[in-house]
């Protein structure tokens, strides 16, 4: 794909995400794609990224991402971006907390023609657990 | 610059940080540079990044990096590392744990003039506290 088709697609992919959209964000993965996903730990195919993304929409029910830089070389993307999002529908087996995260994330993406083949997402997973309740932390 | 001369600046970033040269890592950074850090803040200038990263390696005085990817998009560049080391010299004012950490983290970079103009660094910080024993986290 060109820059200008990798820059169309994660502007669909925002839009996508936004409007909680599962199986358009599905539709993006190869059938081998490995997603490794600190929320839903790691999973392949476009089936499993449909569920884990309707997982993460039932949780975050407001859950929205915004794209604050796109790095592209090549094949290869990183995606720089807030994400936030309210404890609306509880996760891991808890009731819901109705408390808001947000927190700093970067997605890196590696491309097979117009397809995602790989992604790995990195941020404070942690902290973010700590922030909507599931977890409480303090000093050891 | 070139994408070989950014190759190689954060080649050289990494060979300081992985021998513990504090003083060549910071020479990396433009005099100017700002960094945005879970640890140590939002820094600005070689002392003050100096600074944080002598106090990351006086509490994780075995720590490394290993690159895992490098993107470089014009003057943007995200590279990926994982992170081991072991808190044997006490962190944040607390008695040493001896607890490993091994984590992935990200640096989203600008560079200007040969050197890194920008730099924010997103990894799971609050997960990191918790392997080496700073905190203690829970079920909620």
């Amino acid at each position: 794909m060109t820059r200008e088709q990798i820059s169309a697609m994660f502007t669909r992919r925002e839009e996508a995400f936004n409007a909680k959209d599962s199986a358009a964000l599905a539709a993006d993965y190869a059938d081998d794609a490995v997603i490794d996903s600190p929320t839903v730990g790691l999973h392949q195919g476009p089936d499993a990224a449909r569920q884990a993304y309707d997982v993460i929409f039932h949780a975050f029910a407001d859950n929205t991402r915004r794209t604050e830089a796109l790095v592209i070389e090549g094949d290869r993307v990183a995606q720089v971006m807030t994400i936030e999002g309210t404890n609306l529908g509880g996760l891991m087996g808890l009731p819901p907390s109705g408390k808001h995260f947000r927190v700093p994330a970067v997605f890196l993406y590696d491309l097979r023609g117009d397809q995602i083949v790989r992604e790995r997402r990195i941020y404070d997973f942690t902290g973010m657990l700590v922030q909507i309740g599931v977890l409480k932390a303090r000093p050891a | 610059m070139t994408r070989d001369e950014i190759v190689d600046l954060f080649d050289r970033r990494m060979n300081a940080f992985n021998d513990h040269d504090v003083e060549s890592f910071a020479e990396t950074y433009t005099e100017d540079a700002v960094v945005e850090s879970p640890l140590g803040g939002t820094h600005q200038g070689r002392a003050a990044i100096t600074a944080v990263a002598a106090a990351f390696l006086s509490a994780l005085s075995d720590a490394t990096f290993s690159q895992d990817a490098l993107i470089i998009d014009g003057d943007q560049v995200v590279e990926v590392v994982t992170m081991s080391g072991t808190d044997n010299g006490g962190f944040m004012g607390m008695a040493p744990s001896g607890r490993p950490a091994q984590l992935p983290m990200v640096v989203v970079c600008r560079v200007a003039d040969g050197l890194i103009a920008h730099e924010r660094r997103i990894y799971d910080f609050t997960g990191m506290l918790v392997q080496i024993g700073v905190l203690k986290a829970k079920p909620a």
